[in-house]
């Protein structure tokens, strides 16, 4: 029982801060972010299995993770609310060449990530090429360029 | 007309379709975030003072009336967490050796709760009553012992315990801690 409710706690929790720390803390990995979870894989793992290195508690752990997993995505998916709540939705941060600068500022995006995911994306050079510029639930940006 | 180079008008009524953003919806978001972030920073500052255990506001001493029997432990503890308690007690200099002696008692309703890792210096020996534990420790009469207890609690909750130094009911402190999951 006590596998069980440490697995979910760990998990809930786990959803909870990466939720509240915002959609970029996930969608563009770079060294920092790379250490942070890394470190923090590493700080829950003896809260997950606390004395217990049975094989029994490992698929305990694994099984309740998965599960609870896959009852989230069932959540998401019956319930548009629930969805919105959990990813959240995509955000256009420039359009037509111009950047949306307050939308960046909450989302703590600046124009050196748009033009990057620009460049990456689509070898786009300037930012009058864009069309739009989408935050998307990931975190990623995601680049239309403008016709040309 | 907005200035060039940059939009400051946040609502963009040209947004395709496709694209279904909710600024209502991220607004709220951002705000939720925000309070989050302040809500992380108050836990993280109350862990580093010591409320979640090992810290200032953690550390506590409690004594006898008399000063006789001292004990130091921590308030705020967590499971499987290594804490101390460290006993400090007189001796009684006009006492004969047999009535002077360093006995710790501690209730079995605490123990069943805790997994002691270490006692030092070790007990003569121990001995084991229906509500309580002994531990008896040699020492030279009238002089002033500390004994340290390393042990971890193994269930989450409030915990009440008291320390007895000598003979049942002379000197007596009780102990109140927090642990948590």
């Amino acid at each position: 029982m006590h596998t069980i409710l440490r697995a979910l706690t760990v998990y809930l929790v786990l959803l909870t801060v990466f939720r509240i720390s915002g959609k970029r803390s996930l969608g563009q990995v770079t060294t920092f972010d790379f250490v942070i979870l890394l470190i923090i894989g590493d700080s829950v793992q003896p809260a997950l299995l606390g004395d217990d290195y049975s094989v029994t508690n490992a698929v305990l752990v694994v099984l309740t993770l998965i599960g609870a997993d896959i009852l989230l995505s069932l959540l998401k998916q019956r319930s548009r609310p629930f969805d919105r709540l959990v990813e959240g939705r995509p955000l256009i941060l420039v359009q037509d060449g111009l950047p949306l600068q307050d939308r960046m500022n909450m989302s703590r995006v600046d124009e050196e990530d748009i033009m990057e995911a620009a460049r990456k994306s689509q070898g786009l050079e300037r930012m009058d090429q864009i069309h739009y510029a989408v935050l998307e639930r990931s975190g990623e940006i995601s680049i239309i360029p403008a016709r040309t | 007309m907005e200035p060039a180079g940059s939009a400051q008008e946040s609502s963009t009524p040209a947004a395709p379709a496709e694209i279904h953003e909710d600024l209502a919806s991220e607004r709220r978001s951002w705000k939720i975030e925000r309070a989050g972030w302040w809500i992380m920073a108050v836990l993280v500052l109350l862990g580093f003072l010591g409320l979640w255990g090992g810290g200032p506001l953690s550390k506590r001493t409690i004594s006898t009336p008399d000063g006789r029997l001292n004990v130091t432990y921590e308030r705020f503890a967590r499971v499987n967490c290594l804490v101390e308690i460290k006993v400090q007690s007189a001796g009684r200099p006009s006492a004969a050796a047999q009535s002077d002696s360093l006995v710790l008692t501690l209730p079995n309703s605490y123990l069943e709760k805790t997994l002691v890792r270490s006692v030092l210096p070790q007990p003569s020996y121990e001995s084991a009553g229906p509500e309580a534990v002994r531990f008896h420790f040699a020492r030279n009469p009238g002089t002033r012992a500390t004994v340290v207890l390393r042990l971890e609690h193994l269930v989450a909750g409030p915990v009440t315990a008291w320390i007895e130094s000598g003979r049942p009911g002379a000197d007596r402190v009780e102990l109140r801690q927090m642990v948590y999951p």
